[in-house]
């Protein structure tokens, strides 16, 4: 029998049906105390979800070889099945798509935020670049996270709104993760997805307290990870800065004037860096001493 | 909590202000119905027009904004991608008529404001398709791969070619050349009713506003496949309410007996009236009463059901037996017997494989999220 939950993430809240334990354990693990199950018979309204998705075992025969788990939102079912083991990472990736597909309120950039106090900067980057890695370390060291995965911005401002969530870790940056934060709340690992062995960490307290705290702009920093590079700051002008915000802009398209008008307010507002770099420590003070403290 | 019923689905869209007495819960309820049928825009426009949409909790309100930035971009995309249609093809047949959906949109007037859909449907005469096909596949438009039996449908008993997707964008076109299948022996002198279209101020060609409602109604009511039924309704009853001007109602009663689908239009405008209280001109409802049908009854039953808005929260019933009727009768109406049979033991083969050994059995895993 299927349980129901509900996830209340500022500024959208889930409901998830599932009937895979796994799923649910991870959800707790990660989630804390915005993970609850549903109780049916109060009427509460603080339990309204936005959307509602599932993840289930596949029917029929397939639930005994190899087993697969389906996701869905609501009637939808937008990808084809993935094997058990990925259920919790498949549910995670629904969830993105789901605020993708529907959510056009803000400008959505594919980009991580952290902020101290209400400064915030952008950390825009494709996979591999140790985008995540560095978020976790920043936000394990007196950063406050808004987001991994999804920058929300609210239109014509630099105001970012936080959507917190898990930061996802891939292949070598796991066991990295691990032995950095050993305290850190890990989900299972998902191995060999479309991005390799993916494990999902919860962050920090401080993040989860002030996750409806919104915060501005004030750097986009474009991170790249080289294990024989030690630290090189390149200043980006302004329209190489602008165009790559454009490749990582979700909802760009959908958007059209709006988000242009926002990416050109927030490019012309900050300072922006593309760095190389294989020391976390040295990218943190310099942020903290170029970026903040200047802003 | 009480859930809501179809019936207050239909009632919000009568009368918006009945809303307002909802709870979180069944505002939640609401939005997720109308998600699921494409209606999140139409409804967001109905709040407004009743001028409550400021009245609407703030977390719903949310949704029925997203859905109109949604909806504005989808019509920039369907007046894109009809252009660029035009541009390709607007030289190769006699006619090129945007028709459903699209036709709504480019009409630029309240049946296609806030309509969604996911593909472009077009009619063009027969002669010119082959011509067109080709030279759509020279722009990038190709189409999926089929398996036999569904080729040979589409090329032998069908009234449209298999749908083309643009290699790059995605997007996906259905060509016709006739509007039910020919297959049905019920097909119709297209070209004949290709002259009841107009052009619009953007240059498309478009039907006139009597046979988009007729071809509205047929599609309804000549298909085994009802789950948007309740979308198709309001398109039907915003046509016959806001567009019904000069000499419609003459021309849509004309049309239909023309082309022989008068029975669809008395079921047209009975559930219209029954489900969203259409208000349709006394003459022209006893005119169209004289095709009340011997098994009305049975007709009730089940379109009284699956016309409704459809959501697993919210399904009358008997909903699903009434689906599965629709599902016999549409199939009986489309193909002579021993064609249907042959058609649905292919179909059903693969749909017994899938129940037995799981909807995913022959699906190949890919891990693309």
């Amino acid at each position: 029998m299927p349980a129901s939950y509900f996830i209340d993430l500022h500024p959208f809240s889930f409901s998830v049906n599932t009937d895979l334990p796994q799923v649910a354990q991870n959800l707790a693990t990660i989630y804390g105390e915005r993970f609850k199950k549903t109780v049916d018979t109060v009427d509460t309204v603080d339990e309204v979800a936005d959307y509602e998705l599932s993840v289930q075992k596949s029917s029929g025969l397939r639930s005994f070889i190899r087993p697969q788990a389906r996701f869905f939102c609501d009637q939808l079912e937008p990808f084809k099945p993935l094997s058990f083991q990925k259920a919790y990472a498949f549910l995670e990736w629904g969830m993105n798509w789901t605020v993708a597909g529907n959510e056009v309120q803000h400008v959505i950039i594919h980009s991580a935020v952290l902020a101290k106090g209400n400064k915030a900067i952008l950390f825009p980057a494709p996979p591999g670049s140790g985008k995540s890695t560095l978020t976790a370390y920043l936000a394990h060291n007196g950063w406050r996270l808004l987001s991994d995965e999804m920058a929300l911005i609210i239109p014509n401002s630099k105001t970012v709104v936080p959507f917190v969530r898990p930061i996802c870790l891939k292949n070598q940056s796991i066991d990295i993760a691990k032995k950095l934060f050993p305290e850190g709340k890990f989900s299972d690992i998902a191995r060999d997805t479309h991005k390799g062995d993916v494990i999902h960490l919860s962050p920090p307290e401080l993040s989860w307290q002030n996750r409806t705290e919104t915060a501005e702009l004030v750097g986009v920093v474009f991170p790249n990870y080289r294990v024989d590079q030690d630290l090189q700051i390149y200043q980006l002008d302004k329209t190489q800065a602008f165009m790559q915000l454009v490749d990582n802009a979700i909802n760009y398209s959908v958007l059209g004037g709006q988000a242009f008008n926002t990416l050109t307010h927030v490019i012309e507002g900050v300072q922006t860096f593309e760095i190389f770099h294989n020391d976390l420590q040295q990218v943190a003070e310099f942020l903290e001493q170029e970026i903040i403290g200047n802003a | 909590m009480l859930n809501l019923s179809a019936r207050d689905v239909c009632s919000v869209y009568i009368k918006p202000e009945v809303a307002l007495a909802f709870t979180p819960k069944q505002w939640q309820q609401l939005v997720l119905i109308l998600r699921h049928q494409q209606l999140l825009a139409c409804y967001s426009a109905v709040f407004k027009q009743a001028g409550i949409f400021q009245k609407i909790p703030q977390q719903a309100q949310r949704h029925f904004l997203n859905a109109d930035v949604l909806v504005a971009n989808h019509k920039k995309q369907v007046m894109f991608e009809a252009a660029e249609l035009q541009r390709e093809i607007g030289d190769k047949q006699q006619y090129l008529i945007f028709l459903k959906g699209a036709g709504y949109t480019l009409s630029k007037t309240r049946v296609g404001d806030t309509r969604v859909y996911n593909d472009i449907d077009i009619l063009s005469d027969k002669s010119s398709i082959d011509e067109i096909e080709k030279k759509l596949c020279l722009f990038g438009w190709l189409s999926e791969e089929l398996t036999e039996h569904d080729e040979k449908y589409y090329r032998k008993w069908a009234h449209e070619i298999p749908p083309l997707r643009h290699g790059k964008r995605g997007t996906i076109i259905d060509i016709h050349h006739n509007i039910v299948p020919i297959i049905s022996g019920r097909q119709l002198d297209a070209n004949q009713f290709a002259t009841h279209s107009v052009t619009t101020e953007d240059g498309f060609q478009i039907l006139s506003f009597a046979a988009m409602t007729l071809h509205s109604l047929i599609h309804l009511f000549f298909n085994e496949d009802v789950k948007k039924g309740y979308r198709d309704i309001i398109d039907i009853h915003t046509l016959m309410t806001y567009h019904s001007e000069g000499d419609y109602w003459q021309e849509l009663l004309s049309l239909s007996k023309e082309t022989g689908f008068e029975l669809e239009l008395f079921l047209a405008c009975r559930y219209v009236q029954q489900i969203l209280k259409t208000r349709i001109p006394e003459e022209i409802t006893e005119q169209v009463a004289k095709n009340i049908p011997w098994n009305i009854g049975y007709l009730d039953f089940v379109y009284k059901k699956v016309l409704l808005p459809s959501h697993p929260s919210c399904r009358p019933k008997f909903f699903a037996l009434a689906e599965f009727l629709v599902l016999l009768r549409g199939h009986f109406q489309k193909m002579p017997l021993h064609i249907l049979i042959f058609h649905l033991t292919t179909k059903s083969l693969v749909g017994l494989t899938q129940s037995l050994l799981g909807k995913h059995f022959f699906t190949k895993e890919l891990d693309q999220p």
